[in-house]
């Protein structure tokens, strides 16, 4: 018995040590800044990073070319200035005495290589697939021409996106990349110094950062899946800011005078999707019926309970190019007429499926019962995402509810699912809509380029392809000593401009 | 008794192969597409078949495991993580030590409240006090985790202010996520003592106790309470044995970086290679806790030990 009881004593203490090792305290000092994301980052390697978790630490530990500022609007950011040599080239002027935290100084060859293996890594190749990795070249080490493979006028949009990180060239080459994606090196004000596996990745500040240096020595960054459980960390102090606010926690965070919400304008716009391969939903009056049929100002005040915008157009506000070209009206009876003449008079069936999203789920129950009144019988199958992705991807999916969040801010992001390439919940098929969305990517003037999206989204109005819901505020909320925290639209707000008072 | 240790070790292997089977089918069939996931629904077809291909998500389910258990028991691999790359091992080692000390935690709080309350409840059955604990037992059982873990924060962590909602970093981030768990158990470990004490307080070997006028405290603990206490052996060494598999929804709910988090994430995420390590780790686990608990049962009982002796 007594060897038990030591061999248990044994184990105790040695669990006690091996938890303390990957226990850290969470400091309440003037110079550390703790943040609630809801996920753990799965790498912090630009090329192979496809989620936003990612995007937000990836956006304090590296730099792109160019940056865009709280607007939207491209600036200087590692390139002090550029130049357009042709329809397919631009040439960079790189800043001087930029040196990444591993000691290295930048060069144009860290950003050719960086762009070169943008254009082939599983994370980023679609999105660089405009980009001509093999003929950007470096002209001299300040220098360097990047050749695009078409007139491509995302261009300064995708550079500025987390894909358009530049990473140090010598690092990754040395360690792999593997290795890297958990210890990346990059020219960005903080440097990851400790990333604890499920819990938290700890930052220190960039000593020699050539831009505006943090106003603290650390940044934590925690994982706190449970949107009620950031709200309450908060509202606790354990943590000073939180990312993704959920619209039940607002009302309530708002009232608490120890705490500020930061809401603007986000790039999330969400909808309802028909698939355009499969009946009834090939026929324009059956999507037209079910769209006119739902009250969607209703829909999106119960649901979101102001925490998004009833969607007046096909992108985001705050995404380049957006004009105003709707909401439908809600007109029942005419739904009911168009259903009748598409033969539909004695009723319909239709399946939507979607994720657990809480939200989504509402919007498909209040849809169900708005639908009913026009004799459409609604199934709502809820999935995980992963199997409604999969399913999506074989055309097996006739309604869903989805989301997209343009990071880039550029509407030949925000509109990827429309081009007759995209397979997946939509799958629209017009030649029209395709010719459009070319022209538009292809247009380098900025003026020039609006007319084209604004006449695009006007045709893609009246197409009823998709069942616009609602544009989703970003909302952050942090404690009232904090100040700056930028109300990024894309939800990657850059942390170093920070500042907060000792309470 | 080394004879019989290295028997059960032995028998471990069908098990673990058998474990390895049934939770590499479950996630072969389970609809969703790990490459589809990783690229996002922006990807191309193409990209994400070459993905599948390059992840040998292609190949017929024999070829899949088959080369899965080739690579587990000859070098130890059990594969890298979909999302972030790293081999499972690591992941699965980074985790363990929270688990590990949320599992003992909770362990300590059930014992300390289910053995005490138990042995009272037994020696004044039918009184108030074992109304009142068979009570509190029921509504322990009753009451899901998950619950009872959101129950604890709202009054704690928000109302209260008095101790943090997520995280485990010190003592104050351990004792809610230890009571969720613990208490849930504490009951069961009560009624387990309840009734085995109330067995033993009746033989004659009690009263004979009594008799030799010894007090009241001794016979209680040292002649009833280590007489009574296998069943409750058993019942701690599972609910640690379960503990160690990571408590998934408290782990969840607490936002605390171990096992049982690891795991739901990678089932939303289709990691099947970190869900298939996890599962295995954790049964390889569960078998070494009860062979423990079977090796404890010999000092608590002599009978049992000289049991050991006979059959080696």
């Amino acid at each position: 018995m007594k060897s038990a009881k030591h061999a248990f004593l044994l184990l105790l203490a040695l669990s006690m040590i091996l938890g303390n090792s990957v226990i850290q305290a969470a400091a309440k000092d003037t110079d550390t800044f703790v943040v609630a994301i809801r996920a753990e980052p799965s790498t912090l390697d630009p090329h192979n990073s496809t989620a936003l978790a990612n995007f937000a630490v990836q956006r304090v530990v590296y730099d792109n070319l160019v940056e865009q500022n709280a607007d939207g609007a491209i600036q200087p950011a590692l390139a002090e200035r550029w130049e357009v040599m042709d329809d397919l080239t631009v040439r960079f002027y790189l800043r001087d005495g930029v040196f990444f935290t591993n000691g290295e100084k930048l060069t144009a060859e860290d950003v050719r290589y960086s762009l070169e293996r943008a254009t082939k890594q599983r994370g980023s190749a679609s999105m660089f697939s405009a980009f001509d990795g093999e003929k950007t070249a470096v002209v001299d080490e300040r220098t360097i021409d990047i050749k695009m493979k078409y007139p491509f006028a995302p261009i300064y949009n995708y550079l500025a996106s987390s894909r358009g990180n530049i990473i140090c060239k010598k690092a990754i080459e040395e360690m792999g990349a593997d290795k890297y994606a958990r210890n990346p090196v990059g020219t960005g004000p903080f440097i990851l110094e400790k990333w604890i596996s499920g819990d938290s990745l700890v930052l220190k500040a960039n000593k020699s950062y050539w831009g505006q240096k943090p106003a603290y020595e650390t940044l934590i960054y925690r994982v706190i899946t449970e949107h009620a459980n950031r709200s309450i960390e908060l509202e606790t102090g354990g943590v000073q800011a939180i990312f993704d606010v959920s619209d039940n926690d607002i009302p309530r965070l708002e009232k608490n005078p120890k705490i500020k919400v930061v809401q603007g304008p986000g790039y999330k716009f969400s909808y309802i999707t028909m698939n355009m391969s499969i009946p009834p939903y090939d026929n324009i009056k059956v999507r037209e019926a079910l769209t006119i049929s739902l009250n969607m100002p209703a829909i999106v005040k119960a649901v979101y309970q102001g925490g998004a915008k009833l969607a007046d157009s096909l992108m985001a506000p705050s995404v380049f190019g957006y004009s105003k070209v709707g909401p439908y009206a809600y007109d029942p009876e005419r739904a009911k007429t168009l259903l009748a003449e598409a033969g539909y008079e004695n009723g319909l069936k239709v399946t939507i499926m979607t994720n657990e999203d809480r939200n989504f789920i509402n919007v498909a129950e209040i849809a169900q019962n708005m639908w009913k009144k026009i004799g459409v019988e609604t199934d709502i199958q809820i999935m995980e995402q992963a199997t409604l992705l999969s399913m999506a991807a074989e055309g097996k999916v006739t309604m869903s509810i989805t989301s997209s969040t343009p990071t880039s801010g550029d509407p030949d992001h925000a509109l990827m699912p429309w081009p007759s390439t995209y397979k997946s919940f939509l799958r629209i098929d017009n030649p029209k809509i395709d010719e459009f969305l070319t022209k538009g990517k292809s247009t380098y003037d900025t003026s020039e380029r609006k007319k084209v999206y604004a006449e695009a989204l006007a045709y893609m109005w009246t197409q009823f392809n998709m069942i616009p819901i609602c544009f989703t505020d970003v909302v952050y909320a942090t404690a009232d000593n904090v100040e700056n925290f930028e109300c990024h639209p894309g939800n990657t707000p850059n942390l170093a401009k920070v500042t907060f008072t000792q309470k | 008794m080394h004879r019989y240790v290295l028997r059960r070790v032995v028998m471990m292997i069908p098990v673990l192969l058998g474990v390895s089977l049934v939770i590499f089918t479950m996630m072969y069939f389970t609809p969703g597409d790990p490459a589809r996931l990783i690229l996002g629904d922006t990807a191309s077809e193409a990209e994400v078949e070459a993905l599948r291909e390059e992840m040998g998500l292609n190949d017929t389910f024999i070829v899949q495991y088959s080369r899965y258990l080739k690579k587990a028991i000859a070098h130890g691999d059990l594969g890298t993580s979909y999302v972030t790359g790293r081999p499972v091992i690591t992941e699965i080692v980074a985790r363990f030590p929270t688990t590990m000390l949320l599992a003992m935690l909770s362990v300590i709080v059930s014992v300390l409240i289910g053995i005490p309350t138990g042995i009272i409840s037994a020696t004044k059955q039918y009184s108030i006090f074992d109304n009142m604990a068979m009570i509190f037992a029921l509504l322990g059982v009753s009451m899901p985790n998950f619950w009872q873990g959101l129950i604890l924060i709202i009054v704690f962590s928000l109302h209260l202010g008095w101790l943090p909602a997520s995280g485990f970093y010190g003592p104050s981030y351990w004792i809610l996520p230890a009571l969720t768990i613990g208490t849930g158990t504490a009951a069961t470990i009560t009624r387990m003592t309840r009734s085995s004490m109330l067995e033993v307080i009746r033989q004659d070997y009690i009263r004979t106790a009594r008799a030799k006028g010894q007090s009241e405290i001794v016979v209680i603990l040292k002649h009833a309470l280590k007489n009574a206490l296998i069943p409750i052996i058993t019942v701690i060494g599972l609910q640690f044995g379960r503990g160690l598999g990571g408590a998934i929804l408290t782990e969840s709910i607490f936002s605390i970086p171990g096992l049982g988090k690891l795991m739901v994430d990678s089932i939303k995420a289709r990691n099947y290679p970190v869900v298939q390590g996890g599962v295995l780790f954790i049964a390889v686990m569960f078998s070494f806790i009860n062979l423990l608990v079977d090796i404890l049962y010999a000092y608590a009982d002599p009978r049992i030990k000289s049991q050991y002796r006979r059959r080696s």
